[in-house]
Formats: C-alpha cells, sequence, structure tokens
C-alpha cells in the first residue's frame, strides 16, 4: 500500500487545510473525562487514548432523525448539509464498525446520503484491557490513514487531499499497514454457531438475564448496533412528522408484535437474541460479525455484564 | 374535522400538570382550533356540560370517594382516558405521607378533617381502563402537545416505554451511577425527559415512575453497593413509584 513519511506538524496543517471546506469532527476528552467526538481545530486536542462514547453511527445515523415533515398538505424532506463532514483521529475498530453499517444500510437513502459526504481520517489505536477485536484480512475503509509518522492513502478522495501538503511528504514508499491495525487483539472461538445454539438452555443467559438492567446503554455505545424504530408525532397547529429513532433489542417493546405477541418476552432471550446477533448477523450478514471487539459494551454496562466474558464462557471458560 | 370534545380533570394533585399545559402559549390557539374545552380547573370557570367526551386528560391520584365516583363517570362518559402525571400513574408523592391518616389530615386542615372522609391515595389505573400514560411530575410540554395533536387525530403518540439511561447516554453523559458512584435511578424510570437531571450533573430521582419491567432488585443491589442503607433504597425507590410495586 502507497504510503508517505511526514514531518513533525503536517497533522495540524493537514486539519488547517480541511477546516474550510469541511466540518471537522474528532474524538475528544471533555473536562468531565468523557470522549466525544466533536469539533477540533488542532491535533493536540484529539484524545488518542479512549474511544468516543458514542462511536460514528451517530453522523451517519443520528439517534433522533427527522425523515420529513408534513404541514397541511405540504411535505417537506429536511435539506441535506452540504458541508461534507472530516472524522478525524478514528480508530480501526469504528472504522471497521463502519464498514459493517455500509452493509447494512447500503439500500437506504438517509444514510447513504451522509455517508457519501463523509471523509474518514483513521489514526492508530492505543488498545485498553476491555478490547478484544479480532483479527481481520483486510484493511478497514478509509481516505487516509496516520500511524506515527506515516500516513497511508485509502481513496481517491484522500490521494486529492495531499496534492496542496506534497512538500511536506517523504516520496511515496510501499509499506503495509501498521501489523497491529489487522493483527487484532483476540481470536473469537472458531465453532461460535454451534456454541451458540448449544447454549440455548443453559443456566448462563438467565443468570446474566437477571444481572441486566435494560438499561440499553450497551446498545447505544455500540458501533454497530443500528435497529431503530419509526414514529410519527403529531402536534395541534397540523405540523406531522415522522421520526427514526434509534431502538434496542433490549427493550421489551422491540420484538412486540401485532396481538401483544412478543418474540422474546424475557430478558434472557433478548441477551442471547443481542450476543448472537452480534457474533452471527444475520440474514445476508449471517456470519460477518457485527462485534468489532471494541469493548464498548462492556465499559458502559452498569452491571458489568462484558460479551467477552460472556463468549470466554460459551467456549468453556469461567462464568461471566 | 370535528372538534374534539376535550376535559382535563384533576383529583388530588398539585395542578403542575395542567399548569404545563397552560405554559405551552404559542401552541393554545391551534389547541383551540381543534379541541372544545369542556372541562379545565386551570383554565376556565365555563360549567362542565356533562356531556359525552371524547378524551379526558386526568391528573392526580384517587384518595376520596368523591373522587372515585367522579372517575368512573369519567370513564363512562368518556373514549380515551388519559393518565397525566406521577399521581395518576403511581400516586405520586401524594404516596409518601406515612402514619395515622386522622393525625396526617388534622395537621392539615385542623378539626373538620374528621368529617371528611379519605383514604391512602390510589393511582387511576387501580379502578378504571386506563388507555395512556403521560408519565413525568409534571410531564413534558412536548408530550402534552404531541398528545393532543394525536388526540386530534384520532390516534394516542408514541411515547417513549424505555429507560432514562438511554436517552442519558445518547447526549453523552458521564454516567452517574456508574462513573460518579451517585445513586442515579435512570436505569429503572420512564424515559421521555431526554434525561433532564443527569445532564445538567444531578441524578435521576425517578419522577416520570417505573419503566415496563423496572429490574428494581438490580437496582437495590447497585445502589446497597454505593453504601446507601436499606431503609434508603427503598424510601428512594418508592419516591414516585408508590409502595406497592412488586418485582417483576
Ligand atoms: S464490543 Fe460491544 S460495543 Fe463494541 S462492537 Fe462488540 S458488541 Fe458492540
Ligand atoms: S448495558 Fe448492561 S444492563 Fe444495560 S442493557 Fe446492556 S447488558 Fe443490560
Ligand atoms: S404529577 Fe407532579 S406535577 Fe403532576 S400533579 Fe402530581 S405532583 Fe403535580
Ligand atoms: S447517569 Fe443515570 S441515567 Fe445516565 S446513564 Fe448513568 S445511570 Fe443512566
Ligand atoms: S431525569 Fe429522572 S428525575 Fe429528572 S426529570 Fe427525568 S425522570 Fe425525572
Amino acid at each position: 500500500m502507497r504510503s508517505w513519511a511526514f514531518q513533525a506538524g503536517f497533522e495540524d496543517r493537514l486539519l488547517q487545510s480541511l477546516r474550510g471546506d469541511y466540518r471537522v469532527l474528532a474524538p475528544v476528552r471533555g473536562t468531565d473525562g468523557v470522549v466525544r467526538l466533536q469539533p477540533v481545530r488542532s491535533w493536540a486536542e484529539l484524545s488518542p487514548a479512549g474511544l468516543p462514547l458514542i462511536p460514528l453511527k451517530k453522523v451517519v445515523f443520528p439517534p433522533h432523525d427527522v425523515l420529513w415533515t408534513l404541514m397541511e398538505y405540504e411535505y417537506r424532506e429536511p435539506a441535506p448539509s452540504s458541508v461534507p463532514v472530516a472524522l478525524v483521529g478514528i480508530a480501526p475498530c469504528d472504522l471497521y464498525a463502519l464498514a459493517y453499517l455500509d452493509l447494512v444500510f447500503a439500500d437506504d437513502p438517509h444514510y447513504q446520503r451522509r455517508r457519501q459526504n463523509l471523509l474518514l481520517i483513521g489514526s492508530n489505536c492505543r488498545p485498553t484491557p476491555e478490547c478484544f477485536c479480532p483479527p481481520r484480512r483486510e484493511p478497514p475503509p478509509f481516505d487516509l490513514f496516520l500511524a506515527a509518522d506515516r500516513l497511508w492513502v485509502g481513496s481517491a478522495w484522500g490521494a486529492g487531499l495531499l496534492t496542496a501538503l506534497q512538500a511536506e511528504l517523504s516520496s511515496p514508499g510501499d509499506l503495509p499497514l501498521p501489523a497491529e491495525i489487522t493483527d487484532g487483539q483476540q481470536q473469537v472461538p472458531e465453532n461460535l454457531e454451534q456454541l451458540f445454539t448449544a447454549s440455548a438452555g443453559l443456566p448462563l443467559w438467565r443468570e446474566v438475564g437477571e444481572r441486566c438492567v435494560s438499561c440499553g446503554a450497551c446498545s447505544a455505545v455500540c458501533p454497530t448496533c443500528y435497529c431503530y424504530e419509526m414514529s410519527d408525532e403529531a402536534l395541534p397547529d397540523g405540523r406531522v412528522a415522522r421520526r427514526r429513532e434509534w431502538d434496542n433489542c433490549f427493550f421489551r417493546n422491540h420484538a412486540l408484535v401485532a396481538g401483544g405477541q412478543n418474540f422474546r418476552p424475557t430478558r434472557a432471550e433478548r441477551l442471547r437474541f443481542r450476543f448472537e446477533h452480534k457474533m452471527l448477523g444475520f440474514g445476508a450478514l449471517r456470519g460477518i460479525s457485527a462485534c468489532v471487539g471494541c469493548g464498548r459494551c462492556a465499559r458502559a454496562c452498569p452491571v458489568d455484564i462484558d460479551i467477552s466474558a460472556v463468549l470466554a464462557a460459551l467456549a468453556g471458560g469461567n462464568k461471566p | 374535522m370535528k372538534k374534539l370534545r376535550l376535559a382535563y380533570v384533576r383529583f388530588t394533585s398539585c395542578c403542575g400538570c395542567q399548569l404545563t399545559l397552560l405554559n405551552c402559549e404559542e401552541q393554545l390557539a391551534a389547541i383551540d382550533a381543534v379541541a372544545e374545552v369542556v372541562a379545565f380547573d386551570m383554565a376556565s370557570s365555563r360549567p362542565d356540560d356533562g356531556g359525552p367526551l371524547d378524551a379526558v386528560l386526568v391528573e392526580g391520584s384517587i384518595s376520596r370517594p368523591e373522587e372515585l365516583v367522579e372517575l368512573l363517570r369519567l370513564r363512562r362518559r368518556a373514549e380515551i382516558l388519559v393518565a397525566v402525571g406521577a399521581c395518576a400513574l403511581t400516586g405520586g408523592v401524594n404516596v409518601l405521607a406515612h402514619g395515622d391518616r386522622i393525625e396526617l389530615c388534622e395537621g392539615v386542615y385542623g378539626e373538620c378533617a374528621r368529617e371528611k372522609l379519605t383514604f391512602p391515595p390510589q393511582p387511576l389505573c387501580r379502578f378504571v381502563r386506563v388507555d395512556l400514560q403521560v408519565a413525568g411530575c409534571p410531564p413534558e410540554r412536548s408530550e402534552h402537545l404531541q398528545l393532543l395533536g394525536a388526540l386530534a387525530r384520532g390516534g394516542l403518540p408514541a411515547l417513549p416505554e424505555y429507560a432514562v439511561c438511554m436517552e442519558c447516554r445518547q447526549r453523552e453523559n458521564l454516567c452517574l451511577l456508574l462513573e460518579a458512584k451517585q445513586p442515579c435511578l435512570g436505569p429503572v424510570t420512564r424515559a421521555g425527559c431526554n434525561a433532564l437531571c443527569p445532564s445538567f450533573g444531578a441524578i435521576c430521582e425517578g419522577c416520570r415512575g417505573p419503566v415496563t419491567e423496572a429490574n428494581r432488585a438490580e437496582e437495590s443491589r447497585l445502589l446497597l453497593g454505593l453504601g446507601l442503607s436499606e431503609r434508603e433504597v427503598r424510601a428512594r425507590l418508592e419516591r414516585f413509584s408508590g409502595a406497592s410495586h412488586e418485582d417483576p
């Protein structure tokens, strides 16, 4: 893969060159300690350790999205923003997660409209003890990727950004991406599908399900959880808005259907469903793991439910 | 469109819910255009004509025989009965008073309290079918407007039935329970306030009442783990949810 070495200060000049044309967002640690994707001006503001609490899905698939409004007989779709968004300093796992969402929302115009306007500048991460990303065959999607003092280009868009900054780059070399990006932190058990099927009757799910408070935090912070609910809001003055809002398979209503039937009435069933969906996917995506191993769900869970510990328990390890 | 025949009635309560609707100044004219308000204590002295209603909004808990009689009458009159606010949903703060009722009442109303028959405040659902619950103490203005907008179109609004934590996480707050070790009730409290309190750094006190399937056992364990006594934990969990909820 083509890559360049760059000089000190290059990152800031890259940010500067983006600022006129893009809304530049990067993970920044707030005074309260929470890392959020927010506007930045200099590279020093970026939080090198720590993923943003809410991942990039909030940019392409916002938690509350108005799809259209109606006033009397006037139908309106919200005007798409013409300012492209540059996401800077994005860790590999979050890039892989976006690749998964790209598959899920391949035919979704609302997602695609924002996705096409999204410039991705990845950077190397610092794995935490909760990280358990699996090894990868392919590099993640990105336009540019920065690691230490080297830069990789992943698209024509990314290459185009460099023309103004050529003076600060070495002549191109042919170095692979740093191994830590694709090597991963942990192997996923190979026979997961059988393990899941065989686990249906185990007390494990009931035990963990009893602890779960259905707060939804794990799914809200997960970079690949994409379930949503649609609702129409009507106001007395005649305005109507159709909204799409994040939903969650831990909520009782999520699998509730007409007639009051519920496909997964108990917490234990919902827990098992979420883990199975994360690890094995469904439909055409079956076999592609949705879990990128970022560890967010375990960090956000008030009762310490940890998907990697549950997986280990399935594979014959200790109780989670 | 036919005008909606609507009443907003209150029983044992503070009027806070009714006032919240009155505070929606910019939509009052629009409401008047879609609804004929048959009764609304805080807004009008017009006498109730007693006729059939498309919908009745009920604020407050039931704590006197007369209130119960009136509630049953309203249920028969109205197509749709909406319970509004913590008092109507769970008894709300009215339930907090413990001890001898006669003594309590005399403490507030003096001698004449003996002539009034009262009983411990009860939520509406103890006595009548409730078609929709609008949670909060008081509920959000936006929920009142969504309710009236949906009723005007012959439907009911979709209000959240999940926990405050979902909204709190979406707002990217520091988790007060997990990270600040404070006794936040977000996990067992119904959302809809957009995690108002935690977003200002104050714990959720549970004013919107218990979420469907609240995991009170686990929440209790979390609060005990923070060093609260069993009494404190019970008091916190019961403040807005009545004393008689059972663990699911
Ligand atoms: S570790 Fe948890 S939050 Fe991260 S991708 Fe996997 S399931 Fe989602
Ligand atoms: S964060 Fe933990 S408690 Fe909350 S829904 Fe997820 S697993 Fe359950
Ligand atoms: S729910 Fe709260 S605001 Fe509404 S009447 Fe009761 S005490 Fe007042
Ligand atoms: S602060 Fe409270 S409401 Fe917010 S996530 Fe934590 S427990 Fe939930
Ligand atoms: S955060 Fe809790 S206490 Fe505060 S308004 Fe919402 S439900 Fe009520």
